[in-house]
């Protein structure tokens, strides 16, 4: 934090780089926190999500994401029953899916396919209608298996930082 | 003692003479010549003879889609510590490199800082620069019963000389903000990789690279900028850098918490930390290895290889040539850069005997490379699902290679033998 503090208080020095604009930055700006601060407008249910699924998804994960020739999404080890965070789902799927069209889908299709995937996985209702609001809030079925280590007590320079974190 | 003084003055005048009259003087040594084709003249080929190439790191779902799959550095032809650029590894996690105008690039830094800014290329080449010699090693690199080679098993670390602005540099122009404890950021590929890193090392020694070995960074490699984080694992120096946000917590992205968490000796409904940082003290024999032979029998070889950490310099490296009996320390070409490859070598009598050789690595911090039992009880998991690459999560794995010799000085991977 001293190193940080010092930082902050230097300044500029070189006086490179142009301000980006507000619209500039909010283009860029799609990395999803796991409180959903970044989430745009937007809604959508499983019901809402099947369709697309059927038309741009179901080719490579298979019928209910049970996989094909990509990854299952749902069900024992996927995205689904693992991951901690409903928004990593969300941030994924826009920022990365279809592959070779990544990009191409609009915000509602996003909050339609992330709630179509936690239907199929049993963690929302089909008609639950996903938003910005209650996406973070999503309660995943692992989200009590993940910890963070204690990083308040790491500096650069110690041994490895390894050991599994007792609650 | 005069003989070999009469030597060194003939020597001397005779290379005297060559200056004052080339080609006047006939040698034994002499060879037709290879040949100027504008290959050579404008930018160096190397010798017909020589060979040594990267081969893929096969991923089955990757190979499905058409798209690109790792490549693997051949360590077992490696000499000294740099990785040729040509020959440095690249894990892709199936994106192929975009192909990015310098000229158009531009890196954002924004979030929780004073200014947010927006560098070019040109511009970040007018800041205060370092050149560092680093490695760079994925986490999944490690001993393998199926690779029987050294690239197959170890061909994902790498070592460069990095040139680029210090990261806190940035970050120092844009004003880090309190309470702002990590840093995320982003590649330009097609999928779009994010990273968290802890604002505590991004103010350390992290770089921003635009160079590799004293040339612009490869495409596979970034082009034309990437983040280079010294002894962390390799997926925190995200490719083709183009944003940094300024955050307060890790933002857990796809590649954070699909594959790179650790998961070792727990399923799902244990509990996993977020995220790991450092490599641990490594060390491989590169010659001889799988798939290499003792050429002529009995007699003296040298066995040589790397070692490097995350957590600073190679202090020792010890090499075992009677299958872990007993070791010797090898001779360390210096000097050890700290979180680089170090390149080793002992010359080794070999009798025409059966036996296994191995290394181990000891670093500045008194950080020991384990055997695969030290290794399994230091991350809680079973010794064997670990060496039949039965264990989830058998990734960070840092333990030692024995590679078997057998009585004919045909070399072959024999993990899991300590």
């Amino acid at each position: 934090m001293l190193l940080i503090g010092a930082a902050h208080a230097q300044g500029i020095t070189y006086n490179l780089g142009r301000t980006p604009t507000s619209d500039e930055i909010q283009m860029w700006d799609f990395a999803i926190n796991p409180e959903g601060m970044e989430l745009p407008e937007g809604n959508g249910s499983a019901k809402d999500g099947a369709p697309i699924y059927a038309r741009k998804c179901i080719a490579c994960h298979g019928n209910k994401a049970v996989g094909a020739a990509a990854p299952a999404l749902a069900g024992r080890n996927t995205v689904v029953t693992n991951w901690p965070f409903a928004t990593s789902l969300w941030d994924y799927i826009n920022r990365a899916m279809p592959l070779n069209m990544e990009g191409s889908l609009s915000n509602n299709e996003v909050y339609a396919l992330t709630a179509y995937l936690l239907f199929v996985g049993s963690v929302i209702d089909e008609t639950y209608m996903l938003n910005r609001d209650n996406l973070p809030n999503v309660k995943m079925p692992n989200s009590a298996g993940y910890v963070q280590p204690p990083i308040d007590q790491w500096e650069p320079g110690m041994p490895r930082l390894f050991r599994i974190i007792d609650p | 003692m005069q003989n070999k003084l009469d030597r060194r003055r003939f020597l001397t005048q005779s290379t005297a003479m060559m200056g004052v009259s080339l080609g006047g003087i006939k040698t034994v040594s002499a060879q037709s010549e290879a040949g100027a084709s504008n290959d050579i003249l404008a930018y160096g080929e190397r010798s017909k003879y020589v060979s040594s190439r990267r081969i893929p790191d096969i991923d089955e779902t990757h190979r499905t889609f058409g798209r690109h799959e790792g490549m693997l550095t051949p360590l077992q032809d490696s000499m000294g510590i740099i990785t040729p650029n040509s020959l440095h590894f690249a894990t892709m996690h199936g994106y192929y490199p975009p192909d990015i105008k310098p000229e158009d690039h531009k890196l954002i830094i924004h979030g929780m800082v004073d200014r947010p800014l927006v560098f070019t290329m040109d511009e970040l080449m007018r800041l205060p620069s370092v050149s560092r010699i680093h490695y760079l090693e994925c986490q999944a690199n490690r001993p393998e019963v199926m690779e029987p080679t050294v690239q197959g098993s170890h061909g994902k670390t790498s070592c460069a000389e990095w040139t680029g602005v210090l990261l806190s540099t940035l970050l120092q122009e844009a004003g880090v903000k309190a309470n702002a404890e990590w840093v995320i950021y982003e590649g330009a590929e097609a999928g779009k990789m994010t990273k968290s890193l802890p604002m505590k090392k991004a103010m350390a020694d992290v770089i921003v690279a635009y160079g590799q070995n004293g040339e612009p960074i490869r495409p596979q490699n970034g082009y034309p900028l990437r983040m280079f984080v010294p002894g962390f694992e390799a997926l925190y120096s995200i490719k083709w850098l183009r944003r940094i946000k300024v955050v307060d917590r890790p933002y857990m992205g796809y590649q954070e918490i699909r594959q790179y968490t650790n998961r070792a000796g727990r399923e799902y409904d244990e509990r996993t930390p977020f995220y790991n940082f450092e490599n641990g003290p490594k060390s491989v024999i590169t010659s001889p290895s799988g798939e290499q032979k003792l050429t002529s029998g009995p007699g003296y070889y040298r066995i040589t290889g790397l070692a490097w950490s995350g957590g600073g310099p190679i202090r020792k490296v010890e090499v075992s040539t009677d299958a872990g009996k007993t070791w010797h320390d090898a001779e360390i070409e210096g000097p050890a850069h700290t979180m680089a490859h170090t390149r080793f070598n002992y010359i080794w009598q070999w009798h025409g005997e059966e036996t296994h050789i191995m290394s181990r690595s000891t670093d500045e911090q008194n950080q020991v490379q384990p055997s695969r039992q030290q290794f399994a009880r230091y991350w809680n998991l079973d010794p064997d699902k670990l060496a039949a690459g039965e264990q989830r999560g058998s990734g960070h794995h840092n333990s030692i290679q024995p590679w078997g010799i057998r009585k004919d000085g045909s070399v072959y991977n024999s993990y899991p033998l300590v």
